[in-house]
């Protein structure tokens, strides 16, 4: 099922325009509300096999997709069209944030990035071998997650003193019992297998403010995927993930000693509930020195991860120009004390 | 008036040549133990007027044997109260090195001392240093060496700040390059780690604070250890530290045994 997004003015493709967050149409500059969006501009083409390829309701010509693809253009005629089917059912996301960083803005943004990369070679600079960058929305898993945990642990305190000829190191030893209640609201998971997990969690965190209820017109006019890994198949990623949080928060609990060393740590993790949601996200696809670099911009906040190349001569020059810094700094204030020269 | 003026004037003249002349006759070197050649007292005078003059403070040594019966301690703070020496005025800045023959080898006493800006600048631990410095030739009967050893080290120790030790690792060059190496090479490490971006969650951001507590929670002492270990004295056989003169002049010190 292929769905196009008609103007009810002049019957051009709509697509989502992320300044202002409606339907606008780009022949005659109409805008139409997401929510009040009437259904007879929804026109929808029903596939006899629901199969990979899709005929595009302007042109005609072959609209072709993978498998994950949940939205996309026609190659031909550029329509923004979503495919329905692979968005209903359990396909269905819960919530979505659009898009707030237009493609200019986020051109403009990558390459004010570029501009200030310290390590990066001259050449990379200039960012002006952009292939390509898309606007996607990724498929996530978010996860309220409750944790009850019980926490078993020996603290020290440790008091020094002198006393005659001696030098005293007291040492008490307590047993610390903590059972704690630590919850998490929407942790965050990529489910989809093409992105890389490191470079998504980088762009975390988002404005869950505009997390908006999934409606299929914020999808138009850019790519969208479906997830590949359902919730349960990922809830040990997401349990990973809050570890390291849930160990800040315990230290945090036991307070006021020397040390502590921990004896138990039973967590046990209940899934409260999850949401399939999709998150914007700007692909950047760089060319330089024939290899292709990646990056990521969050289309919400404007943050860009990705490794970018590393020149070796300025790395070189920064750790020059650093340590001489430093030593100089450092002999003079030794000289000031009274050191000599050399 | 005129006749008073007249007077006044003369006497600040008269005095103006006087004073110089007095300070030409300082003496630095009071052997008394007569350990030294009439060569080398003679250089050694020379170099301590020169020492001194350089540092604005009294560089004295004084040797005595068993023919007075004091300590070196209490004999070189007679000294300071009967002498009066000091580079600016009497009872003024002054680091003296005391050699007692009155024991054999091995049981002969030093006692470096500072007074005033000595005391500053030839503090206890500076003062245990240049002991522990010159006991090697000391031991070998090369009191000459000593001597010039005993200079070079408070002129060095009078230019350096009382903060740090003037002898320790903080005025070195390989520590410097060594820190200036080490904080480079860390700023840049970072800077080269975090070019991908950096992870800006931290424990708090998906913290639902409302529904987050500690339910329950217990502290209970178990036991206590105590281990104790003896003051280290400090090396070289040095004792006392510092004190007072019998004239009330307060004082930096440290000895030792050659």
């Amino acid at each position: 099922m292929l769905v196009h997004y008609k103007c009810p003015n002049c019957g051009a493709d709509m697509g989502f325009d992320s300044a202002s967050g409606h339907l606008a149409c780009d022949s005659c500059g109409h805008e139409e509300h997401i929510d009040t969006f009437d259904d007879v501009n929804i026109t929808q083409s029903f596939e006899e096999d629901e199969a990979k390829e899709y005929h595009c309701e302007n042109c005609g010509a072959v609209v072709l997709t993978d498998a994950d693809t949940t939205a996309t253009s026609c190659s031909f005629c550029g329509a923004g069209v979503v495919l329905a089917d692979r968005l209903s059912g359990d396909l269905a996301p819960a919530k979505v944030i659009p898009f707030t960083i237009s493609k200019e803005e986020a051109m403009q943004a990558f390459k004010k990035w570029c501009k200030n990369g310290r390590l990066t070679p001259k050449g990379f600079m200039t960012a002006d071998r952009v292939k390509n960058i898309t606007g996607m929305y990724v498929p996530f898993w978010m996860y309220d997650l409750v944790n009850d945990v019980d926490v078993k642990a020996t603290g020290t305190k440790v008091r020094k003193y002198r006393r005659g000829d001696y030098n005293y190191t007291e040492t008490k030893y307590y047993q610390v019992y903590r059972d704690i209640d630590i919850s998490y609201l929407k942790v965050p998971v990529d489910a989809s297998e093409k992105m890389n997990d490191e470079l998504m969690d980088k762009l975390e965190p988002y404005d869950y403010n505009r997390l908006e209820g999934f409606k299929t017109p914020y999808l138009a006019g850019y790519l969208a995927e479906k997830y590949n890994y359902t919730d349960d198949e990922l809830y040990d990623r997401v349990k990973a993930k809050i570890q390291g949080f849930m160990d800040t928060y315990i230290a945090s609990t036991i307070q006021g000693y020397n040390s502590v060393s921990y004896q138990q740590k039973n967590i046990r993790t209940k899934k409260k509930k999850s949401y399939y949601v999709l998150l914007p996200v700007w692909m950047v696809y760089y060319d330089f020195d024939q290899q292709e670099h990646t990056f990521a911009m969050n289309g919400q906040t404007g943050k860009i991860v990705g490794k970018p190349p590393l020149s070796y001569s300025k790395a070189a020059a920064w750790f020059f120009g650093i340590s001489s810094g430093l030593f100089v700094l450092f002999k003079t204030i030794a000289i000031m004390l009274g050191g000599d020269i050399l | 008036m005129r006749k008073y003026l007249i007077t006044v004037s003369s006497l600040l003249l008269i005095s103006l040549f006087i004073i110089p002349g007095v300070f030409a006759e300082k003496q630095y070197i009071y052997d008394d133990a007569n350990i030294f050649t009439d060569n080398e007292q003679t250089d050694l005078e020379q170099r301590a007027a020169e020492y001194s003059e350089e540092n604005e403070i009294d560089i004295l040594i004084l040797t005595k044997n068993a023919s007075d019966g004091r300590d070196i301690k209490p004999y070189i703070q007679d000294f300071y109260d009967d002498m009066k020496p000091g580079y600016n005025q009497e009872y003024g800045d002054t680091v003296i090195l005391g050699l007692d023959f009155t024991g054999g080898p091995g049981d002969r006493d030093l006692y470096v001392a500072g007074f005033y800006e000595g005391e500053k600048y030839v503090n206890n631990d500076r003062a245990q240093q240049i002991v522990d410095q010159l006991i090697p030739d000391l031991s070998a009967d090369n009191y000459y060496d000593a001597g010039l050893l005993f200079f070079e080290k408070v002129d060095q120790y009078m230019g350096v700040s009382p903060l740090v030790n003037p002898d320790g690792f903080l005025l070195q060059t390989w520590f410097h390059l060594l820190v200036a190496v080490i904080i480079g090479g860390a700023i840049v490490g970072s800077m080269i780690f975090n070019m991908g971006g950096r992870v800006t969650v931290n424990a708090s951001t998906y913290l639902d604070t409302d529904n987050t507590r500690v339910k329950s929670k217990s502290d209970r002492f178990l036991r206590k250890s105590v281990t104790r270990t003896k003051i280290q004295k400090s090396s070289g056989g040095g004792r006392g530290g510092g004190g007072m003169t019998r004239g009330g002049h307060s004082h930096s010190g440290a000895r030792g045994k050659f």
